[in-house]
């Protein structure tokens, strides 16, 4: 089987981006799983090589990169702010979400943006996913978050929203939506016919409408229409029983915590977020950029480095990832 | 006894099968010929003895299932509910509720029952909870607690729709539970200085009114109060972050806000064996945290392992309050 190529963008240029997408690219056990692709300035690139000793894959390797040209005219100045490097951080994901589309790569997985840069470039930015969604032409609410861990892919029809807000944005569009999202998305995965869960609202999935009436009138009639499109899916059920069953390739759940809940269950680490919905697989990292830390080489790169091998997993359906420990 | 047309009675008689030396003595409050219908059905030898207190039944225990009788109106068929029981079903829990407030009986392990054969008849109790909340004396509030290995989570909220939640959410309900709960793990469960976790209702715990002002409004005065009582609280903590193995090590009891918050958890850290344990009671009562299941009754295909980590929970309650009682 040919090794997944994943693009890296470097995210923001004065952050720890560079360096711990540099760090990523060249570890062996990345290079093993994946042909990674840094997505950046070649002048960025070449600085924080030089900058940091950094060992990085043979030239020629690097001289097939497609390096997007942000724009970052001058040489990258760490942990300062400017309208430059946000622009910058935006173009290199652009790029990458581009080479996605066109299939050049299988995945994305970003370095670190700094909010406060990107604004500062004058660009409406509210973080990666909805930047994936406006360069894929996909509405922000069909775009999702698919956790996935050793033992889950969870699907969230809502996420960073308060209780009652979510109550208001489960609709039957939007489950359908998401439903279809999971399925299409384990295709691209290689599963040609998923088996797909999907929770109810209340407790006990409302209980023929004892406990709420949204899992009958919303929920049922999405499930319906997916099954009416040959989807294999089962539920509304409740949520806690769905997920200890654990029978199904991918959750589709109503709430933030029904899903956040089991896949931290097992532990702080070894799972990973996935943008899915848009047509590409889009993934990054929970940390920031830490400019108070950039452009001094301490950067732990750890968290990144077991992004891409999860991704690269996924991609090549190898068993789930164990992650490896940060120092 | 439970319903009679679900799975309590095979539970019942596969517990007592499966007794060993460390098994606490029970007594069935149910109709022994029904007892004798489901061994049949099961293919098992069941010794049966017909007692008239639980004296009489620890005696009996070792070598037959005592029955406290307790008479259907008519025969029960496994799977089909019928509201003529209910006046059976009810008396089975008044009169095990009455051996444990006269102090007979150390405690109370309810089987299911199935709550539309009960309105018929004019139950009206969300649930046996409450029911046994009335049967307990005016003032009694009963808090609801789940038990696995390794968690025991209280839900505050709990058989209502989810659009409701942000509405039966109070200050004082979450007081009332915490302080319940922290009382009932010093007297019933041995905990010294109980710690109590309480979890937060919106995503990230809210990230300070940005995403819902619950916790800012009803849950962080919660907190307060209970500190304020000297109790060893935190929250409100965002509920993905409350459940892994390290985090779990650090409090003796979750406050959660709604059904799922606790169950999700639960049910995937153990799906067979937990217990329903209700807080608040002048007595003990534990249940098997699973329904009538309808659907597998009469099949034999019932598992008994919550029931029967019911029974030895509630024995192991009633011993810990005794040693409370020798040392204080």
């Amino acid at each position: 089987m040919t090794k997944p190529r994943i693009a890296l963008p470097l995210g923001d240029p004065h952050g720890i981006g560079p360096e711990i997408a540099l760090k990523a690219a060249a570890d062996p056990a990345v290079q093993a799983a994946c042909e990674p692709v840094l997505i950046g300035d070649g002048h960025v690139i070449a600085h924080y090589a030089e900058s940091l000793h950094l060992n990085l894959p043979a030239s020629e390797d690097f001289a097939a990169s497609p390096f997007a040209t942000g724009g970052l005219s001058q040489p990258p100045a760490a942990g300062t702010v400017t309208a430059e490097a946000g622009r910058a951080t935006v173009a290199y994901a652009q790029a990458a979400i581009g080479l996605a589309l066109g299939g050049a790569v299988d995945a994305v997985v970003a370095a670190p943006h700094n909010e406060t840069a990107v604004a500062a470039a004058g660009i409406p930015f509210s973080g990666y996913p909805s930047l994936v969604a406006q360069e894929t032409g996909t509405p922000e609410e069909a775009v999702f978050l698919m956790l996935v861990s050793p033992e889950f892919r969870i699907v969230h029809v809502t996420l960073h929203v308060s209780l009652r807000q979510a109550l208001d944005m489960i609709t039957v569009d939007r489950v359908l939506t998401a439903i279809r999202a999971a399925h299409t998305t384990l295709n691209s995965l290689g599963m040609a016919h998923p088996r797909i869960g999907v929770a109810g609202l209340n407790p006990h999935a409302g209980e023929d409408g004892l406990f709420g009436e949204e899992d009958r009138l919303v929920i049922a009639p999405a499930v319906a229409t997916a099954r009416e499109d040959g989807l294999s899916v089962d539920g509304p059920l409740g949520a806690d029983l769905l997920l200890a069953d654990r029978a199904h390739d991918v959750y589709v759940v109503m709430l933030h915590d029904q899903g956040h809940i089991p896949i931290k269950l097992a532990g702080r680490g070894n799972s990973f977020g996935i943008t899915i919905g848009a047509g590409i697989l889009f993934s990054s990292v929970a940390h920031g950029s830490a400019y108070d830390i950039a452009g001094r080489g301490v950067a732990d790169a750890i968290p990144f480095i077991n992004t891409i091998l999860h991704m690269a997993r996924q991609l090549t359906r190898a068993p789930n990832l164990v992650e490896k420990e940060s120092p | 006894m439970g319903d009679p047309a679900g799975i309590g009675g095979e539970l019942t008689i596969k517990a007592w099968l499966a007794r060993t030396q460390d098994s606490p003595a029970f007594a069935a409050v149910d109709d022994p010929d029904r007892l004798t219908a489901i061994a049949e059905s099961l293919g098992v030898t069941l010794t049966m003895e017909i007692v008239e207190n639980l004296s009489q039944a620890a005696t009996a225990f070792e070598s037959a299932l005592p029955v406290l009788p307790c008479p259907l109106s008519a025969p029960a068929t496994p799977g089909k509910t019928d509201s003529k029981h209910a006046d059976a079903v009810i008396r089975s829990i008044r009169q095990a509720v009455g051996l444990a407030l006269d102090g007979e009986a150390a405690g109370v392990v309810t089987n299911p029952i199935q709550k539309s054969a009960l309105v018929a008849a004019g139950f009206h109790h969300p649930g046996h909870t409450e029911f046994l909340g009335e049967l307990a004396g005016s003032g009694t509030q009963p808090v609801m607690m789940l038990v696995v290995e390794g968690l025991k989570v209280v839900p505050v909220t709990i058989h209502t729709s989810l659009a409701r939640v942000p509405t039966l959410l109070t200050t004082e309900k979450i007081v009332h539970a915490g302080r319940t709960a922290a009382a009932e793990l010093q007297s019933r469960f041995g905990i010294a200085a109980p710690r109590l976790a309480v979890a937060a209702l919106n995503p990230h715990a809210g990230e300070d009114g940005l995403m819902g002002d619950e916790e800012l409004r009803i849950i962080q005065p919660a907190v307060t109060a209970l500190s304020d009582d000297g109790l060893t609280v935190t929250g409100p903590h965002p509920a993905d972050s409350l459940f892994h193995a390290d985090a779990r090590k650090s409090y003796d009891v979750a406050i959660c806000m709604y059904h799922d918050q606790a169950l999700i958890p639960l049910k995937a850290l153990d799906f067979y064996r937990g217990v329903n344990v209700t807080l608040g009671l002048p007595f003990i009562r534990t249940s098997p945290d699973h329904g009538t299941a309808l659907d597998i009754a009469g099949t034999g295909r019932a598992d008994p392992s919550s029931f029967m980590a019911a029974l030895h929970m509630a024995a192991n309650m009633a011993a810990s309050m005794a040693e409370a009682s020798t040392t204080s």
